[in-house]
């Protein structure tokens, strides 16, 4: 029972998140299709599993809603905000009876929304009470038949028939239907000519005469006729799509008939045929649903990579040795399975990672509730959700996240009758985006709010004697002191409807992951918050280099490029630059860096990275191979060392230390300028 | 090694470096081996002896030598034992080298009694207390400190140092 208990629970969690995910993108005068429907399933199997398992307190709570979402989607009650709401809060409430030990908090909410419920499905609401159903139709579509027939000669004047057929498609949804009969044999085949039409069946909310207008270029050179088929949108209706099936199969068949077919199938579909395709559509996305993703135990997942990672490290040491043994058969198989072990270990890794859109909604939410809390409007947007991070990297990384946006919105964004006074638009903004840069991943918090003001910093530095009153600092210096550990007096609260906590705080939780933040501010224009953070991941390509005697290993992401260099032309070089095929780039001879002795050869060899957007060339004795290496942490004991990402074990049980470019690199710049 | 455990977590491991004996609880020992290779870390504070593979695992080696107040130019030790530590309130293992491992002393036939408080070459800190083992004296060592502190532990070698 109890093993059934925790798949419950993991597919509540799944439902409840559905759920939370589907609200936050809902506004009431604009409800998703299908909007009703799903969460009427959802809570129809909370409901149906919650009393199975022993959740009764789930399953009574999700049946009066399900009750008041049965009603709703049988018209007997109009969907209101108050309802969106209702839901909205038992998304809490749902997680709240999940946890073993319920809160007494949880349980009066429960009380209170059920109560409610009952009211709204009683009726004792009249606000709610039915009189149309049309709020619940998002935007009017109609359906119409396009052909685009044109000329042979259409080409001559320089135009491309496909733009025109893209341009439709982009009007809404669309079938669209190539007919090639007219191409002829390939010797009477004149290729300057077009012997191609379209057939484009759309739905759509624009009108015949805009879409009449996507042809103003055409209509000289083309036979074009558009024919509405029905007021509402009818691609996907079985009856539709079966006639459709006609013309797929022989594209000449398209004439006055079938048209007429067409529009008498579109007028008689009713009401009932739009159930019945809602009912479709639902038992597509349930299908769809369990054919497109399996449920995977997380540890199943981390035991999948660690044995990936085992045969990375093995596959590293067979390649070692056959390079060694010089065995032309064995160096063959040991190329495939290296590219095998490759693939393998991609395949593992993208497993382990998870699109940022992920945990996008917990942002949405966290938004909604305080831009209300404070009395604030906010806009939340986002770019590149479709950024992915390791599931464990994303997991660690929210929570400062929150506390950041915290920030934005109690501190940044300004009330809207300051931001109206200030000339600025009433509502702010906040732009949440993820991004690859380099072996880094960087997400960036801006907002358009009132910014950082370097005077309040600065007397609160002086007063905590963060700053001293003879020290002249720029700004931009001061507005980096609130990174320093314990400048915030906030106390460390975890939770983030709590109080808020300091930007020291976040910053060490960001420094925890190798990571890094930094902070933009303009007064009164708003403040960018910037996270760098490694690539997680635990297998990557690494080049093999020696410094005096011992192996390292440079991540292969960041390397550009490598070069022989002698000791003279080190020797020549000025201010620290190299010139390197006309180009000066800065370097660090790698031997001084981490005050290593022994014979320096006479040829060494420059390693040239990507560090932020410039070139950094490292001098090393000698570049080896590059092979597939298996991160492994050097552990709590040597945390805090800023040279290492890690170690990996290569060859027969050696171990080689993997360096963390990018912090050597910027050790060594703030060293110079502080000097 | 692996009969450590047969005398439960009641006994003694004794080892010794180079002339004295030291004793610290079998629990806190995971395993005795030869000295593997080592990799030295670049810029590592003077403890710190470098790193090396233990089954496929990344343990830190400490410079018992360093650690002991001994003189950094004679030849390594052969053998290392691996310690399970608690460290910042984390269990972490950490290898030790030591000149030899003697023996394993259950605690039923010996005695511990409380550290001298004059003529120990140690600071008191370190050491948990002294037992008498085949008439030899032996130092019971609060190895969760030794291993997880960054100072040298020899009194009179920090004395010599300032």
């Amino acid at each position: 029972m109890e093993q059934f208990q925790s798949k419950f629970i993991e597919e509540a969690t799944d439902l409840i998140d559905e759920l939370e995910e589907l609200l936050l993108e809902t506004q009431i005068d604009h409800l998703p299709e299908g909007f009703i429907e799903q969460v009427f399933r959802i809570m129809h199997s909370l409901k149906g599993s919650g009393a199975m398992f022993g959740f009764q307190a789930i399953g009574d709570f999700a049946h009066n809603l399900e009750d008041m979402y049965d009603k709703i989607r049988n018209d007997e009650i109009v969907i209101t905000e108050r309802i969106l709401d209702i839901t909205l809060s038992s998304v809490d409430l749902f997680k709240g009876l999940l946890s073993s030990d319920v809160d007494p908090m949880v349980a009066e909410g429960v009380e209170r929304v059920t109560k409610e419920t009952l009211g709204i499905i009683n009726n004792e609401d009249a606000s709610v009470q039915s009189q149309a159903r049309s709020t619940s139709v998002a935007g009017k579509q109609k359906t119409f038949w396009v052909e685009f027939i044109p000329d042979k000669d259409i080409f001559d004047n320089g135009t491309n028939p496909l733009y025109v057929v893209d341009e439709l498609t982009g009007l809404g949804k669309t079938e669209v239907i190539v007919n090639t009969t007219k191409i002829p044999e390939l010797g009477e085949l004149n290729p300057t000519a077009c012997y191609i039409s379209w057939s484009i069946l759309m739905a759509t909310e624009k009108t015949k005469e805009e879409i009449d207008e996507v042809f103003m270029f055409v209509e000289d050179s083309a036979k074009i006729s558009i024919v509405e088929i029905a007021n509402r949108n009818v691609l996907g209706e079985e009856a539709v799509e079966n006639h459709l099936k006609i013309v797929k199969s022989n594209p000449a068949a398209v004439n006055r008939k079938f048209i007429e077919e067409l529009i008498e199938l579109g007028q008689n579909a009713e009401k009932k045929q739009e159930e019945k395709k809602i009912q479709e559509n639902l038992n597509e996305f349930n299908r769809r649903k369990q054919l497109s993703s399996i449920r995977v135990a997380a540890d199943k997942i981390d035991g999948y990579l660690s044995l990936v990672s085992e045969l990375v490290t093995v596959q590293t040491s067979l390649s070692i040795l056959s390079e060694k043994l010089k065995i032309e058969e064995l160096g063959r198989i040991t190329e495939e399975i290296e590219h095998l072990s490759r693939n393998l270990r991609d395949n593992a890794i993208s497993i382990s990672l998870v699109p940022f859109a992920t945990v996008f909604s917990r942002f949405q939410r966290l938004v909604r509730d305080l831009s209300k809390e404070f009395g604030k409007e906010i806009e939340l947007e986002a770019e590149g959700m479709d950024t992915e991070l390791d599931k464990s990297m994303i997991q660690t990384i929210t929570d400062p996240l929150m506390h950041i946006i915290r920030n934005s919105i109690d501190h940044g964004i300004e009330s809207p009758q300051e931001r109206e006074a200030n000339g600025k638009s009433k509502t702010g903004k906040i732009i949440m985006r993820a991004l690859h840069s380099g072996a880094n991943i960087v997400i960036e918090v801006i907002d358009d709010g009132k910014g950082i003001d370097p005077n309040k910093i600065k007397v609160a530095a002086l007063r905590k004697g963060y700053l001293k009153p003879e020290v002249e600092l720029s700004d931009e210096e001061i507005v980096k002191l609130i990174l320093k550990p314990g400048f915030s007096t906030a106390e460390k609260t975890t939770s983030v409807s709590g109080r808020g906590v300091g930007m020291d705080v976040v910053n060490q939780n960001v420094n925890n992951l190798r990571g890094t933040l930094e902070i933009d501010s303009e007064l009164g224009k708003g403040t960018t918050i910037r996270i760098r953070l490694p690539q997680s991941l635990s297998i990557l390509d690494g080049m093999l280099v020696s410094i005096a005697g011992t192996l390292f290993v440079i991540p292969s992401m960041v390397l550009l490029k490598i070069a022989p260099i002698t000791r003279q032309e080190i020797e020549a070089a000025s201010n620290a630059m190299l010139n390197i095929e006309g180009e000066f780039i800065p370097f660090l001879n790698m031997r001084n860096e981490f005050g290593l002795d022994g014979e320096i050869p006479e040829r060494e060899e420059l390693v040239i990275l990507e560090y932020e957007s410039t070139k950094v060339a490292l001098i090393v004795d000698q570049v080896h191979n590059e092979y597939q290496i298996v991160l492994r942490p050097l552990g709590k004991f040597l945390k805090g060392n800023d040279l290492l990402l890690g170690a990996s074990i290569i060859g027969e049980g050696n171990i080689s230390l993997v360096l963390d470019t990018d912090r050597i690199i910027k050790t060594v710049i703030e060293k110079q300028r502080k000097q | 090694m692996d009969q450590l455990s047969d005398f439960g977590t009641n006994a003694y491991l004794i080892f010794q470096i180079e002339e004295d004996l030291f004793a610290a609880e079998v629990e806190k020992v995971v395993r005795i081996s030869e000295m593997p290779p080592i990799t030295p870390i670049p810029k590592a504070p003077p403890y710190l002896k470098g790193i090396i593979n233990q089954r496929g695992t990344v343990i830190p080696m400490i410079n018992t030598r360093f650690k002991f107040g001994i003189d950094q130019s004679g030849d390594e030790y052969q053998v290392i034992v691996l310690f399970r530590i608690s460290h910042n309130e984390e269990e972490v293992e950490v290898a030790a080298p030591v000149t030899n491992v003697k023996d394993v002393v259950s605690a039923e036939d010996i005695e511990v009694n409380p550290a001298p408080e004059m003529g120990l070459r140690y600071k008191p800190e370190y050491v948990k207390g002294m037992i008498v083992s085949k008439d030899k004296f032996v130092i019971l060592l609060d190895i969760d400190k030794v291993l997880s502190s960054e100072e040298i532990i020899n009194i009179l070698d920090s004395v010599s140092e300032e």
